[in-house]
């Protein structure tokens, strides 16, 4: 099994998704310890929404999961490949049906019902952040972005960050998203592109280098992906699993450290 | 919920074909319209969900003279594929590794005094030609781009290391907010500003360019020295009121599916069947278009009812036109051919069809047609 990862990768940009394998594990134990009766079926479709299929199934089948639902008959291999006894079912396993429902989304932190309700004790696994390439003063009334539908109400600081809709950012949240800089949230100012959003941080002591977390646990003041799919009409899940190839995996071990 | 028939096929199926045809032409078509003004090609977020080495020869092949990409990563990609031609990155850190950049013979987007320094640091480093820059001015999206009261320290800057032999300014440059033809007008006025400050400065930049496909179509005055051509590329239309057929453009993405599993439908109101189509949101297809899009076979047109994270659900608008297993369907192509298109993917899912065919993912075998 390859090693944690320590540093954020530089090639991409600084953009990261940090994975806390300690979190998987405890949630995963969560659920086993409530499915009582019956086996515990972990939804691994959608590469493990985003996280990684193979690293999360190791971790899923360490941790007390009984069957990984997967998408295919190649996601089922990978498992295999990799040396991980566990039962995997996917579409066109015999006697499976449509969809592979009683999951949820809840090993990866979030409820069943989209944005909320996700058993007590779960914490979501997944970062995303990315750092402030440049930050610029302008005066009241200047306009970010196309077609201007953002026009800054005095005069503030905008931060440039380079996570846009290519990297799984939703279109969608334009005008109601948010990112955290040291643990404080900022509006995304005007539309959401295709590489990078604005930040508006008004006063704030923002300097390049900085990171802007889009989402993570939301205990350190960022936004959940459950905010994000409340914001932009989309689910936890979703959310999750768009995060784009720009966008390079870490995995860390929160619990291990500790 | 009843067990749904299985299939016999060993995997499920799902292209997105690529037709570089549709690039050449499209790109052919910009060239033409362009009149003189080279035409850079947008290959950034792997063209588009399009594929970038692919594309860019295609664009290359069209008349194309330079390639765009956001960053250095992407800019990379390109010449381990073999592309030799210019290539222009413009989203960098401050202490992005330019020296790779140098060596790999990358042009440079550089919007402020800190990414000059790390540049001409670089240079001196790896040693060879003056590394070749394209100054950003923000001319109002307030993106980067450096903000005019900082334009007359960057050129200075920018011509003394020119002097001393650690760059050139090959170009200067800015981005429509495509706000109003007034606002974009005023852009342009900017621009046209920042260039006449950086000659007073002693520079000499050859490129001046400004267009991405929306003015290049609706703005004459913007093409300038060259035009950065994307969405156009691909065949799309970034207009409200124009669609690809009115700009004489070809879609270039088909994005087609195999129905994998069909199961009695929850809709009473004649025997159909759903049929499974193995694509979900996990692969970039959004649930949001869910009850408002089309996908078509070749017995009709099927509606999508749900779109889970590795599968949607579609159902017949009309009796006797049951989805069968094994039946290939086309979620969105070019709408002269009868099937949905991009833009109502888009539509339907209350966005922009540039955000449709780029979020579309890695697990999506692309086929190219060439």
């Amino acid at each position: 099994m390859s090693e944690l990862d320590d540093t954020v990768d530089p090639t991409s940009l600084g953009r990261d998704a940090a994975i806390d394998l300690g979190a998987f594990r405890a949630n995963v134990s969560i659920l086993a310890a409530r499915a009582v009766g019956g086996p515990l079926v972990i939804d691994m479709t959608a590469d493990a929404y985003g996280h990684g299929l193979v690293r999360l199934a190791r971790v899923a089948a360490e941790s007390g999961a009984d069957i990984l639902s997967v998408r295919d008959e190649g996601d089922a291999r990978s498992i295999a490949d990799a040396g991980i006894g566990i039962d995997v079912r996917w579409w066109h396993t015999e006697r499976f049906s449509i969809p592979p429902a009683g999951s949820g989304i809840a090993a990866f932190g979030f409820g069943m019902e989209l944005t909320d309700g996700a058993p007590a004790g779960v914490v979501p696994v997944m970062t995303v952040s990315a750092p402030v390439l440049s930050v610029k003063r302008v005066p009241e009334g200047h306009g970010v972005s196309y077609g201007f539908v953002y026009r800054a109400t005095k005069e503030t600081t905008l931060a440039l960050v380079p996570l846009g809709y290519a990297d799984g950012i939703p279109r969608a949240a334009t005008g109601s998203g948010r990112m955290a800089i040291h643990g404080r949230p900022y509006p995304i100012a005007g539309r959401i592109a295709m590489d990078q959003v604005v930040l508006d941080v008004g006063d704030a002591p923002v300097a390049p280098g900085d990171r802007a977390v889009a989402f993570g646990p939301g205990l350190e003041g960022e936004p959940t992906a459950a905010g994000w799919a409340r914001d932009s009409g989309s689910t936890a899940g979703e959310i999750l699993a768009r995060i784009g190839r720009r966008v390079p995996r870490r995995y860390i071990d929160q619990e291990a450290a500790r | 919920m009843t067990a749904p028939e299985i299939g016999t096929a060993a995997a499920p199926d799902s292209v997105a074909a690529i037709d570089l045809g549709a690039v050449r032409h499209n790109v052919a078509r910009f060239v033409s319209l362009a009149e003189g003004a080279q035409v850079m090609t947008v290959v950034k977020a792997n063209a588009y969900g399009h594929g970038a080495a692919q594309v860019a020869r295609a664009a290359l092949d069209g008349g194309a003279t330079w390639l765009g990409v956001a960053d250095l990563s992407e800019a990379f990609e390109l010449r381990h594929a073999g592309i030799t031609q210019p290539v222009l990155a413009w989203l960098h850190e401050s202490h992005d590794n330019f020296a790779a950049a140098l060596e790999a013979g990358i042009d440079l987007g550089v919007s402020d005094l800190g990414q000059l320094a790390s540049i001409a640091q670089a240079q001196q480093a790896v040693g060879g030609v003056p590394a070749a820059v394209h100054l950003k001015l923000d001319t109002g999206l307030g993106r980067n781009g450096a903000g005019e009261s900082q334009w007359g320290a960057l050129f200075d800057d920018a011509r003394r290391r020119e002097l001393s032999g650690q760059l050139i300014i090959r170009g200067i440059f800015s981005h429509l907010s495509n706000a109003d033809d007034d606002e974009d007008a005023r852009q342009l006025e900017r621009l046209h500003v920042g260039v006449e400050t950086a000659r007073q400065a002693g520079l000499r930049p050859r490129l001046r360019h400004l267009a991405s496909t929306a003015a290049a179509l609706r703005l004459p005055a913007t093409r300038l020295d060259l035009v950065r051509i994307g969405i156009g590329a691909y065949g799309l239309s970034p207009l409200d009121d124009a669609d690809s057929a009115d700009l004489g453009l070809h879609p270039a993405m088909t994005l087609r599916s195999t129905i994998v599993a069909v199961a009695p439908s929850s809709d009473a109101d004649f025997a159909a069947r759903s049929g499974i189509v193995p694509l979900g949101y996990g692969d970039g297809i959004p649930p949001q278009a869910a009850g408002r899009i089309h996908v078509t076979g070749s017995y009709g047109r099927l509606l999508v009812t749900r779109v889970e994270s590795d599968h949607l659900v579609v159902e017949p608008v009309s009796a006797g036109a049951d989805p069968a297993r094994g039946d290939i369907v086309t979620l969105f192509g070019d709408p002269t051919e009868g099937v949905s298109s991009a833009d109502d993917w888009a539509r339907a899912a209350d966005t922009i069809n540039y955000e449709i065919v780029t979020r579309l993912g890695d697990r999506v075998a692309r086929e190219y047609i060439a």
